[in-house]
């Protein structure tokens, strides 16, 4: 077997104990949250036999009940036990009962992963760009202007671009709807949002990449091969000064695919973030566990994901598995 | 490079994937908006105002309110007769109803839906709704009872529910006496029966759709032309949506059945399309008896997280109407609107403020010690009268929340109940406050203390709040510096989020904590029975004999005038002797519409809109 296959089948084999572990965890977190899932803020209260009902009917009255069930429906292991006609379960969410926590997850994981994916390219795009004309002309107003651009896009909370985004673009101009989802019209304005602090954080690894990489040696030597400075940025320089940004990449997709609250929020997009944020205010038991399992899920893929690309970019990375 | 170039490359497919994937919406001729995802599309599981607006649009409940002045007016009931004692109720229903799969609307759907409402297995919050029928209450803990008692057997579940059904039939006042003839009989007059029966939990649902029946053709034929009472209920195994538990016995809902596809219902509109958290889409029903065609065709609901959003949306036109605007934007837009600075004139016209059914306050902790096992100086109904008296509330409505709302001393909004006029209650008085608490005990040290007979200083007052919005944190500063400056006690400011506030209000771990209460229906009682020592909503601790029997003596009285009289006596008790919540002022909601585009929306405090009223102007306005 190459080491390759070896160490993505041991990460694999990994996965459900990882999983098994969120799930203690987030459920011990959850339960612990004060407060009853059922019952409203504020308003009239239901009688306490019907109180009661209630809880039993969500197995709230026991945390070990909850736990074990709960398990065996996520699992599978009810399904094999015959006990259920789906595989995973999630269940209904406590709170919006119509729904079950799988569809609400996979009608809304899409849209967050949309504007998430939108926004890295965009961030890739402007980053890379931003960080490599800077990066060649240290010191010149190139990169004083770029840098200062990449300091307002870190440094400006997204509620405020948003709303500004949405009044511009959505207002003044009529360029594009006001939130909801549904077309690329919806998704430009969130996408070039949520992109700003990406961007402005890939500029940087990439502006500090391309110095270290044209004070380098080896560029001297093609260099004075006599090679275009063309070649030699493209060719030479920035392969080897992106190799941070492949890194960061892995966590930032990670962050930008599950989907920011604040964005979520001002633009008015069904994403999972701002119900993950709700869930968790509502101590929405099946929701969060829900969520929090999907994400941990994706995030173990993405970053083996990166692993993997990193050592087929970079050849001179040999993956190990000590296991 | 080539190999770099790749990754963008992928990321871009999996884009181009997902947006095809995800289609586009389809539009409405009426767009609102609201700041939270309908909750529940089944009426007997509801409790939330947003969602009571979507079932007075899917169902249609006996009779119905008039928005103008919320008097009730016939629905599916056509006429109706009382008896002399006023215990028994007879409703004449509309033959010609129909559910929107055309199955005829019978008396037998409401005696089912109310009977679903009275079930523990359902766990509806509303369901003591229903607890001045005879035999309702019994019948619930009946119930639950035996569910408590339940021990799984063979076919054990199915025993105990048929059981069930004839402990119904036997012992609740709930009687379908002709096919379209519905009975009730109550334990005692209930003057705002009517007013109850227009209310969303009591709204029906059609059985063979919540149970999700699976039937032949021919039976659905009979059910169709005589409705599903006429055939022998599926097998709980042909129930796509309920089934029957043989470890708890328990009915157990799934509650699926209410989206589109699956909801049957007999409202004006019908279930056209729902996406969570995106858009709820209804279209006219072809057989509500009310259709006509100036209603709009669809309706589209949106739901805006965030209010400048929401605004946003609003000022572009993309959205016709607005159902609130948060309080925290809504101060600017009334500055806009009363200096009328802003260019736009349909901006301004547009803004609605409209006193709502409902009341800020602060609840005081009325039980002998707090959570802690101190003493809890607030036991004494004299120190709480002291704290109502040194609060400025006008200044609060003019300095604090800047909205002008109408400041109270009663629960009971002014004005929201004909024929019931609230106390006044306790005014702004800081001598007489002073006063009052050096009668408890409590005197203020030439250096500005409060201290008691032997010297201890009043213990540092925890007011807590919520920190859902900006406003609950402005008001509660504002207390304490006036409390301060009146009393010369120590106020500490104690912020939790709404879940942890609401474990610690049910536990009575609170001194001073805020509150809120929307009345239900339209009598004093939907306030007043908060003051009940039993009651549910008491958390307050508040426990007085006299309020208590008075209340009870209210409930037995037969004629109207003299019972309103009894319960403003009882109102006028609580806010200027006891006390157990300091009234600040009715809530305001502030709404927008363009009055030109929209007609027939209502300014009523009780703030029930019915879509089937809404319609839109002919020409689009200027």
């Amino acid at each position: 077997m190459t080491p390759m296959r070896r160490l993505v089948i041991s990460r694999l084999m990994q996965v459900p104990l990882i999983l098994l572990a969120v799930y203690t965890l987030t459920f011990a977190l959850a339960w612990l949250i004060p407060g009853n899932p059922l019952e409203r803020d504020e308003g009239r209260r239901p009688p306490a036999a019907i109180a009661d009902a209630m809880a039993a009917q969500w197995n709230l009255d026991d945390p070990w009940t909850f736990y074990w069930s709960y398990l065996g429906d996520i699992s599978g292991v009810n399904w094999l036990l015959g006990n259920s006609t789906a595989v995973i379960d999630f269940g209904p969410s406590m709170r919006h009962e119509n729904w079950t926590v799988g569809e609400i997850v996979s009608g809304q994981l899409p849209v967050s992963m949309t504007v998430g994916l939108a926004a890295i390219l965009l961030a890739l795009v402007i980053g890379v760009t931003m960080g490599t004309l800077g990066g060649l002309r240290p010191g010149t107003w190139v990169d004083r202007l770029t840098g200062s651009v990449s300091v307002i896009g870190v440094s400006i909370p997204a509620f405020v671009i948003g709303t500004a985004m949405l009044l511009v673009g959505g207002v003044w101009l009529d360029w594009f709807p006001i939130g909801g989802w549904g077309s690329w019209s919806h998704i430009v304005l969130p996408a070039v949002a949520l992109s700003l602090p990406f961007a402005a954080w890939i500029a940087r690894l990439t502006r500090q990449g391309v110095i270290e990489e044209l004070h380098a040696d080896y560029i001297r030597t093609v260099r004075a091969k006599g090679v275009s400075e063309r070649v030699v940025v493209m060719r030479h320089v920035l392969p080897n000064a992106l190799l941070p940004v492949l890194s960061y990449l892995g966590p930032a997709t990670a962050g930008a695919l599950t989907g920011s609250f604040v964005i979520e929020k001002v633009f008015a997009i069904p994403g999972l973030g701002m119900h993950f944020v709700d869930a968790v205010l509502g101590k929405d038991l099946t929701m969060i566990m829900g969520i929090v399992l999907v994400y941990s899920f994706l995030l173990v893929l993405l970053n083996l994901t990166v692993d993997v690309l990193y050592a087929w970019v970079d050849p001179r990375i040999t993956l190990r598995h000590d296991g | 490079m080539t190999r770099l170039l790749l990754l963008p490359l992928i990321l871009l497919i999996g884009l181009l994937v997902l947006v095809t994937v995800d289609q586009g919406d389809r539009d409405a001729e009426l767009v609102f908006a609201a700041d939270n995802e309908v909750f529940t599309l089944d009426p007997q599981r509801m409790s939330w105002l947003g969602d009571m607006r979507m079932a007075y649009a899917l169902y249609e409940g006996l009779v119905r309110w008039n928005p103008d002045d919320f008097s009730t007016q016939a629905a599916i009931a056509r006429s109706w007769t009382v008896s002399d004692d006023g215990l028994t109720w007879t409703f004449e229903m509309d033959p010609e109803a129909q559910w929107s799969d055309g199955s005829p609307v019978t008396a037998h759907d409401f005696v089912w839906s109310w009977q679903r409402l009275l079930m523990p297995d359902t766990a509806a919050d509303y369901s003591n709704l229903l607890f001045a029928i005879d035999g309702a209450p019994e019948f619930l803990r009946w119930r639950a009872d035996a569910l408590a008692n339940f021990t799984p057997s063979d076919g054990g579940a199915e025993t105990l529910l048929a059981a069930t059904d004839r402990q119904f039939q036997k012992t609740v006042g709930i009687q379908a006496v002709g096919e379209h003839t519905l009975e009730l009989r109550l334990t005692h007059p209930l003057p705002y029966l009517l007013d109850l029966l227009a209310f969303a939990p009591l709204m029906p649902v059609f059985r063979p759709a919540v149970e999700g029946w699976q039937l032949s053709d021919d039976d659905w034929q009979q059910v169709h032309e005589y409705g599903w009472h006429a055939i022998e209920p599926p097998a709980w195994k042909s129930r796509t949506f309920a089934s029957l538990s043989q470890t708890t016995g328990r009915v157990q809902p799934d509650h699926r059945w209410a989206r589109p596809g699956t909801l049957i219902g007999n409202g004006p509109y019908l279930l056209d399309t729902w996406r969570y958290r995106r858009d709820l889409r209804l279209a006219r029903n072809p057989l509500g008896r009310t259709v006509d065609p100036a209603m709009p065709e669809r309706i589209l609901l949106r739901s805006f997280p965030d209010p400048n959003t929401a605004l946003l949306a609003f000022r572009s036109g993309e959205v016709d109407w607005l159902t609130g605007v948060s309080a925290d934007v809504r101060r600017d837009l009334l500055d806009a609107a009363a200096t009328g600075e802003q260019d736009d004139d349909v901006l301004v016209r547009s803004i609605h403020a409209v006193p709502a059914f409902g009341t800020d306050f602060f609840s005081f902790n009325c039980r002998e010690s707090l959570a802690d096992g101190k003493p809890n100086p607030f036991h004494d109904a004299g120190v709480r009268r002291a704290f109502a008296l040194a609060t400025d509330k006008e200044s609060i409505v003019e300095h604090v929340t800047g909205l002008h709302e109408p400041i109270t001393g009663s629960l009971t909004p002014r004005g929201s109940i004909p024929g019931y006029q609230p106390p006044q209650g306790l005014g702004y008085d800081p001598d007489r406050a002073r006063e009052e608490l050096a009668t408890a005990g409590w005197h203020r040290t030439p250096t500005g203390a409060l201290v008691d007979g032997e010297g201890d200083r009043f213990p540092p007052v925890e007011l807590l709040y919520t920190t859902s919005s900006a406003r609950h944190r402005r008001i509660a500063a504002a207390l304490r510096a006036q409390w301060n400056e009146q009393l010369g006690v120590d106020v500490v400011l104690v912020a939790k989020d709404s879940k942890a506030f609401g474990s610690d209000l049910r536990a009575g771990d609170f001194m001073i904590a805020r509150g809120r209460w929307y009345g239900d229906w339209g009598d004093p009682t939907t306030f007043l029975e908060l003051f009940r020592t039993t009651d549910g909503n008491n958390d307050r601790g508040f426990s007085h004999a006299g309020i208590d029997a008075a209340l009870t003596a209210a409930a037995a009285e037969t004629n109207p005038a003299a019972r309103m009289a009894m319960l403003a006596a009882i109102e006028r008790d609580v806010f200027e002797t006891h006390l157990p919540l300091l009234p600040i002022c009715q809530i305001v909601e502030v709404t927008m519409h363009d009055p030109k585009r929209l007609h027939g929306m209502t300014k009523h405090p009780r703030l029930v809109q019915y879509l089937g009223d809404i319609r839109l102007a002919q020409e689009p306005a200027p």
